[in-house]
């Protein structure tokens, strides 16, 4: 099967910092990522290069094959879509406003959202529970309701390709496996992929069958969960122990 | 709506409606022409609406009919586009700095455009030469300004060319003060109240009718991008919007709305930091809407800060741009209070 995206000798620097070096990962249809490592490591700035928002100090990143620097920006928006970590809106704007801004890809240049993109753009707050708040300014919602709102952002973006940094954010225990689990089936029915920048283990390794390490100082380990999640090799990402407890069919690591 | 202002939890704007986009850029059009008419029937040698009425049924006396249409129309005709020009500007300066303080004076266009005509005024021109000294000292600017803060693809949010604007508007600051010292006296008046923004000298609108038509038809294709750019750069760019290309337009369009009505009107301040704010907080928020409504509210203000700067104080005028300020700081002051409670 051709990779959805192969990332051939990739290095990313931050100043004077190794972020990462020499990486070599291909990403297939139907796979979901963990991207794991230290603060600072360089986890977001890899999504970043992987949404072509940040150029690359070694290496190429193709996209179905195609380099990402020759995507038009309205091609890639249809195939690559990022929840950003933290956004501030300096201008006030309604919900629905903001969540229509997914549907801009697909709307042709020329045109305006039509009665479809707004029957979308409801569908989309009503998977993320805002039905309620489409006329509230953006200023007035709390953390986790802005969050719920960028998640339906993406969702009417529907990218094949979709990147989370730290999607669990400001989210209640219910938003947080109730959105992961709308993702993980979207890839999944869509052949896409999904990539996502997480702290938790657990939550990983529950809905993530391939992990990625960065250590924070240019060294990466990437392969299929069971290779990763090995005692030895989390306390040495984490610098701390951690330790792996049976508990019916499943493992939970907790730090030691 | 007032209800709807009172309580920013739970409003509903009236602007955010469809039915309410209709409804407030017929409402603004209404108002733009009714101070339009206001304008033509007022002023120093009076008239009233019903010597206009009689004049526009071709029964008027000939006098009067001279004073409307050769001073009054292209004057009021001149407020409008200025006006209209310059909430433009605003607005595209607003979102290309994602700063909700910038305005066309900031980035020193108005600056450079100060400079040209005080230029022009000391070296003794008027009419059409101080224009050009003022476009040519604003495009200069504009052109100093972009090549010093190194293009767009540079821009971190607009704060390197924030800065390079205002420190270059300062330094133009300078060089007016220095040009008004040495000036002779019976120039230094008129210089004086081209900056204040005086609308008396303005000979031909149309030119800058035409600036405005072009730009409009420029960035009505763009709306939806910059409605995107002003939630922000990285989730434009990822949703599908060319930033960069995208800011250069705003760039040129709002450099070329500033200069075009800086040429006209002189150093008019606050109606392009205002106009798109006021708006804002009537609950308008998508650019497809808030960039119409703005030309228009824009256009409104200016006319009526200058028909008011014609008859407050008849037989004498004042400069237009005294009475923006004073309107203007009221109005939005008042609509920030309403709307926090």
């Amino acid at each position: 099967m051709t990779p959805l995206l192969a990332v051939q000798g990739l290095s990313l620097t931050a100043g004077t910092r190794r972020l990462c070096e020499n990486l070599h990962w291909s990403i297939r249809p139907g796979e979901c990522w963990a991207l794991l490592g230290p603060n600072g490591a360089g986890k977001s700035t890899l999504l970043h290069a992987l949404a072509g928002l940040r150029s690359v100090d070694a290496g190429e990143i193709l996209l179905q094959g195609q380099p990402i620097p020759q995507w038009s920006r309205r091609a890639l928006a249809r195939q690559v879509g990022i929840l950003f970590q933290e956004h501030a809106y300096p201008f006030p704007a309604t919900v629905l406003e903001i969540v229509l801004a997914g549907r801009h890809p697909h709307v042709p240049f020329w045109s305006q959202d039509s009665a479809e993109d707004l029957a979308l753009a409801h569908a989309a707050l009503r998977a993320t529970g805002l039905e309620e708040l489409a006329a509230r300014r953006v200023e007035t919602l709390s953390g986790g309701e802005r969050r719920r709102m960028e998640v339906a952002t993406l969702l009417l973006q529907s990218p094949r390709l979709i990147l989370l940094d730290e999607p669990t954010n400001h989210l209640d225990l219910n938003h947080q496996i109730g959105l992961i689990a709308l993702w993980v089936e979207q890839v999944k029915t869509r052949a896409g992929a999904l990539i996502m920048v997480v702290h938790d283990v657990n939550l990983a390794a529950r809905f993530c069958d391939h992990f990625l390490f960065l250590f924070g100082t240019g060294e990466s380990r990437h392969g299929p969960r069971e290779e990763m999640l090995q005692g030895p090799l989390l306390t040495r990402l984490f610098d701390h122990p951690m330790l792996a407890v049976e508990s019916g069919e499943r493992t939970w690591w907790v730090p030691g | 709506m007032s209800r709807c202002i009172r309580n920013p939890v739970h409003r509903i704007p009236l602007a955010g409606r469809e039915s309410g986009r209709a409804l407030l850029l017929g409402v603004l059009l209404m108002v733009a022409v009714g101070v339009l008419v206001a304008a033509l029937a007022n002023g120093g040698v009076g008239g009233g609406l019903g010597a206009l009425w009689e004049l526009m049924r071709g029964r008027g006396d000939p006098m009067f009919a001279r004073v409307v249409w050769e001073l009054r129309l292209p004057r009021a005709g001149g407020a409008m586009a200025a006006g209209a020009l310059l909430a433009l500007s605003g607005a595209w300066m607003q979102i290309l700095l994602r700063n909700p303080l910038a305005d066309p004076y900031v980035l020193g266009v108005s600056g450079g455009a100060a400079c040209g005509a005080i230029v022009a005024l000391s070296a003794g021109a008027a009419g059409i030469g101080v224009d050009g000294g003022a476009w040519l000292g604003a495009l200069s600017s504009m052109l100093l300004v972009f090549w010093l803060a190194g293009g767009p693809g540079r821009w971190d949010g607009g704060a390197r060319l924030l800065l390079t604007g205002v420190v270059v508007a300062s330094g133009w600051g300078a060089v007016v003060s220095f040009l008004l010292y040495l000036m002779p006296d019976e120039r230094l008046r008129g210089a004086l109240f081209w900056l204040m923004g005086d609308l008396s000298r303005v000979g031909d609108p149309w030119p800058a009718w035409g600036v405005l038509g072009g730009v409009c038809v420029l960035t009505w294709p763009l709306s939806r991008s910059l409605n995107l750019l002003a939630i922000g750069p990285e989730r434009a760019a990822t949703l599908g919007v060319a930033v960069g290309r995208v800011r250069w337009m705003l760039y040129l369009l709002s450099s070329l709305a500033a200069a075009s009505a800086v040429a006209l009107a002189g150093s008019i301040g606050f109606i392009g930091l205002v106009t798109p704010h006021l708006l804002r907080l009537l609950g308008c928020t998508d650019h497809r809407l808030l960039l119409p409504a703005s030309a228009l509210l824009g256009g409104t203000l200016l006319t009526l800060a200058d028909l008011l700067a014609r008859i407050l104080i008849a037989p004498r005028q004042m400069p237009a741009g005294i009475l923006t300020a004073l309107l203007g700081a009221p109005l939005f002051l008042w609509l920030m209070q309403r709307s926090r409670r």
